[in-house]
């Protein structure tokens, strides 16, 4: 099998207060995991925990204060500007807030439409409705705008549009938290379908176990900018080492939810 | 959306009424001799106020003045400004041209700039070029309209010489009243293009710097600070973040994806800011002694110029409402989910 995503060694602070002088906060402390091509990873921890800044990092949304990212063999930060863009049509995107992730002024063909054109491609009308049924909305909603659906019909839209160029990767940062459970079902197995259909990996972005179980082989649970616990997904649910992992599972076992693991 | 528009453009008379009404009960609480007073042109004449006032109906209830007033309006006839020396309609076509090039040019000012500045400083977020940015802004804020335009004068006028007040230098007027310069608008910078005429065009450029600025100054300067923070609303949402993903160049993220977005609420303000602007003519064109409908309506309201008020907060009246309603064609164009109704 071969690797697809490995991070290195990755430490990332912001500055934050004003220009004449802010405090810097650590929000990544040496965080290293790789993984194969077709595996899924979850990446779970309380809010505040970093996973949010790894997902721009492996996104090369911003570069790291040091260390590496390694896709396909290929170290994301020392592309140049042309290899970068290359490298965008392999990892893609999905956001948690499906009213942000839109731009509200395009049409669902604009906003299907711009990777390919981006990518210098042609957009061609039979592959943007295939991508709408294939997430399950009509084909008629290419000529509406983004505000004329529902928060889980967007999240639809925001996942076509991280398939049109094809992805190795697909970065989800909690893409299920800002919908409701019915619709969060629906979108869980839309994941799971795609993941089928295209062969992609995922990096499913987390404070919920029993999604992350549904979706990933394996489970990194980060805390305070650290990696405190990595594995099958199995493992680390049912039987967490390290306390954030346990308080992780805690706080939602009495919903009921969870299937294993000691109350 | 056309019907939106007739159905704002039928509130226009409303308005109009509306404004007048108010003026004119004002103009009332002056004594019917005091307004008699303006009827006479010598003083030799004084004998006849009782006739004068018998004469227009002065001393009549207010309602049936105003219905007096109406009617005429209705026909075109605004009265006799005192203080212009013409017609009120004649006043208003010598004055408003001059004005509306001003008002455009600050207007012009406020939009391109006033964006562009805010997007740089909200892209360049605290860096040395948006301290700076936002310095000069709260200069902008801080500066009184008629202080920094004094102070202009004084810099540009007094010490340099390279800016002059007025509408146009002498020369330019002599070709402008010359036979062979045509009038098409009455917009000198149109009309001078229209003529090939580029001297007139460059002059009349020329003085219109100082008050255009002059003018600008206070929206131009809330314009940067609301589209700094439109901006850095929504660079900082997830479509611009995706758009980045994707791969596309930075300029493009930032002009086409957030920029457009971001100026949605600025452009709503750039309909009221309009409307300000035309406010502020009345101390700038006195300032620059620029002949436009401003300063006349000061003129008007020193010398009691009773006609030329109302003539003036009409003509003011109509453009509040067309600005307004400019404000928000600009607004369905650029936000797809507002569909006037």
């Amino acid at each position: 099998m071969t690797e697809l995503l490995r991070v290195e060694n990755i430490n990332k602070s912001y500055v934050s207060g004003s220009a004449w002088g802010g405090i810097k906060t650590q929000v990544l402390k040496n965080i290293n995991f790789a993984f194969n091509k077709g595996e899924s990873y979850g990446l779970l921890g309380p809010s505040g925990c970093g996973k949010s800044t790894l997902a721009r990092l492996i996104l090369a949304l911003e570069k790291p204060d040091s260390g590496k990212i390694f896709i396909e063999g290929q170290d994301i930060f020392s592309l140049n500007s042309k290899e970068l863009k290359q490298l965008r049509k392999k990892v893609q995107p999905v956001f948690q807030d499906p009213y942000a992730s839109l731009n509200p002024r395009m049409t669902i063909e604009e906003v299907l439409s711009e990777p390919f054109i981006i990518h210098e491609e042609k957009p061609v009308n039979t592959v943007l409705k295939k991508l709408l049924s294939q997430v399950g909305l009509a084909e008629t909603s290419l000529e509406k705008y983004p505000h004329e659906f529902s928060g889980g019909q967007r999240q639809r839209i925001a996942i076509a549009r991280a398939l049109t160029l094809n992805p190795k990767l697909i970065v989800a940062d909690e893409p299920l938290s800002s919908l409701d459970v019915s619709v969060q079902a629906q979108i869980l197995n839309l994941f799971a379908d795609i993941k089928e259909e295209y062969g992609l990996s995922l990096v499913f972005i987390s404070h919920d176990f029993a999604l992350s179980k549904f979706l990933c082989t394996r489970v990194v649970v980060m805390d305070k900018g650290t990696i405190a616990e990595e594995g099958p997904a199995e493992n680390v649910i049912l039987h967490p080492q390290s306390t954030a992992a346990q308080t992780l599972l805690k706080a939602v076992l009495p919903l009921g939810i969870q299937g294993g693991g000691n109350v | 959306m056309f019907k939106y528009i007739l159905r704002r453009l039928f509130m226009l008379p409303l308005v109009m009424i509306g404004v007048t009404f108010f003026l004119f009960f004002l103009t009332q609480r002056l004594s019917p001799e005091m307004r008699a007073s303006l009827y006479i042109q010598d003083p030799r004449q004084m004998g006849s106020l009782e006739e004068v006032i018998q004469k227009y109906g002065l001393n009549d209830p207010m309602p049936v003045q105003y219905v007096r007033w109406l009617k005429k309006a209705a026909k075109g006839d605004l009265g006799y400004s005192e203080s212009a020396n013409m017609p009120v309609i004649s006043a208003l076509k010598a004055y408003l041209p001059a004005t509306g090039q001003l008002a455009v040019a600050a207007m012009v000012l406020v939009v391109f700039f006033g964006l562009w500045l805010g997007i740089v400083s909200a892209v360049k977020k605290e860096s040395i070029t948006d301290n700076l940015i936002r310095l000069g802004v709260l200069a902008g804020f801080s500066l009184p309209i008629f202080v920094l335009g004094l102070l202009l004068l004084m810099v540009f006028y007094g010490k340099l010489g390279w800016f002059a007040p007025g509408e146009y230098s002498f020369s330019a007027d002599m070709i402008i009243h010359s036979a062979n310069f045509k009038t098409y608008t009455g917009l000198l910078l149109i009309d001078s293009l229209l003529n090939l005429n580029f001297y007139v065009f460059f002059d009349v450029l020329k003085h219109l710097v100082l008050p255009a600025v002059t003018l600008c100054i206070g929206s131009f300067a809330l314009m940067v600070r609301v589209m700094r923070s439109s901006m850095l609303e929504e660079l900082g949402k997830d479509y611009v973040r995706s758009a980045r993903a994707r791969g596309l160049s930075n300029w493009r993220v930032i002009y086409k994806h957030a920029g457009l977005n971001a100026m949605i609420p600025a452009v709503t303000l750039a309909g009221i800011q309009f409307i300000r602007l035309l406010g502020g003519t009345v101390i700038v064109e006195t300032v620059f002694d620029y002949p436009g409908i401003g300063r006349w309506g000061v003129a008007c309201a020193q010398q009691l110029d009773i006609a030329g008020i109302m003539g003036f907060s009409l003509m003011v009246a109509v453009l509040f409402v067309l600005g307004n309603l400019a404000a928000d064609i600009l607004y369905t164009a650029l936000d797809p989910r507002i569909r006037l109704k």
